[in-house]
């Protein structure tokens, strides 16, 4: 099949252009008010999925199986989104830098509970707001990480 | 926010948005921040299924899709969308907005005809600025065997110098070679 090349004229780039509509400062401001509404629940989120990543890593033990490694890494990824947005910056790397390990591990049919251990009680101390420069906590994960390759194979 | 003037107008009054994401969070989030826009016309979705269906039966001008939904299909619904031989919605723009991407989905990421992939976590910023980047969009889309969606040269350089190119809008030599000329006055 040869590539077929076809130009279109995009409707949103008109419409947005149109007379009307809101400022983009105070569309911006807005956006932050309305999440200000879903902070508390969306944090609450964040705290269960903490306590279900606890009690899959115990329940996994030293030799998980597959779903159970899927199911953290689903839930860390879920907290990478979520802290994210509402202050938590550290909390989402540290969440993002799970997501990596755990990918990597499966990717080598391995598994390390206490590096994933490691991960969930950084995820605690970062949780809680402090005015400390906690990024030092996020750079021995990243280096934890790191120690396991990325390419498949043994660990 | 970097490039968006504070004081410019955006209109979403007219646009019709569909939003696919199965985390009640993650999509919460996102239609807070899009209403706030004030997007009206909104049709949120939670399976594939669903946004297929909506696909079908509404004329859209935006996607915006959770690249890590609990269900599988995610880049294979991309690519059916591009594929769906009905304008406009084979065009609309497709944002993906994903977290960690695992190794084994990086370029079918890529490949599945998305105008643009951003990372969470979202801000407001972060979304209005590809929001008008999708709005801007001008590449023609390409289909052929291997992809469908938007031209994935976002520069269009010709083909490397000392090659004739492959499709009917490849510059010649002369180009390439003033290209290089160009390149190496600037050094």
């Amino acid at each position: 099949m040869a590539a077929i090349f076809t130009t279109w004229k995009n409707p949103l780039g008109a419409m947005i252009k149109a007379p009307g509509g809101v400022r983009v400062g105070d569309a911006l401001r807005q956006a932050d008010a309305n999440l200000d509404l879903i902070r508390d629940p969306c944090l609450a989120d964040v705290d269960e999925q903490l306590d279900t990543l606890d009690r899959l890593s115990a329940e996994g033990g030293a030799a998980p199986d597959d779903d159970i490694k899927l199911d953290i890494y689903r839930r860390s990824n879920d907290i990478h989104a979520i802290a994210g947005v509402f202050g938590l910056a550290d909390m989402s790397t540290a969440a993002f830098c799970l997501c990596e390990l755990v990918d990597r591990l499966r990717t080598k049919a391995a598994w390390s509970k206490p590096a994933i251990d490691v991960h969930l009680s950084s995820l605690r101390l970062l949780r809680q707001p402090s005015d400390e420069n906690r990024s030092g906590v996020v750079e021995g994960l990243k280096r934890l990480t790191d120690k396991v390759s990325p390419l498949g194979g043994q660990a | 926010m970097a490039n968006i003037d504070p004081k410019a107008w955006i209109n979403f009054n007219q646009a019709r948005l569909l939003l696919l994401d199965d985390h009640p969070q993650g999509a919460g989030i996102l239609t807070q921040i899009i209403r706030a826009f004030g997007v009206s016309h909104f049709i949120p979705c939670t399976t594939i299924v669903e946004a297929r269906q909506s696909v079908m039966e509404n004329e859209l001008h935006l996607i915006l899709i959770n690249a890590n939904l609990k269900e599988t299909g995610v880049y294979e619904f991309v690519n059916w969308l591009r594929r769906f031989d009905q304008p406009p919605n084979c065009f609309a723009p497709v944002i993906l907005i994903a977290g960690h991407t695992q190794r084994a989905n990086v370029e079918r990421a890529r490949d599945s005809g998305a105008n643009v992939i951003m990372a969470k976590p979202v801000s407001p910023s972060s979304v209005l600025e590809r929001v008008i980047w999708a709005a801007r969009e001008k590449r023609p889309y390409v289909k052929c065997a291997t992809y469908a969606g938007p031209d994935r040269r976002f520069q269009d350089l010709g083909p490397p110098v000392g090659l004739p190119g492959r499709r009917f809008d490849d510059h010649g030599d002369t180009e390439g070679t003033a290209e290089l000329t160009s390149r190496g006055a600037g050094n």
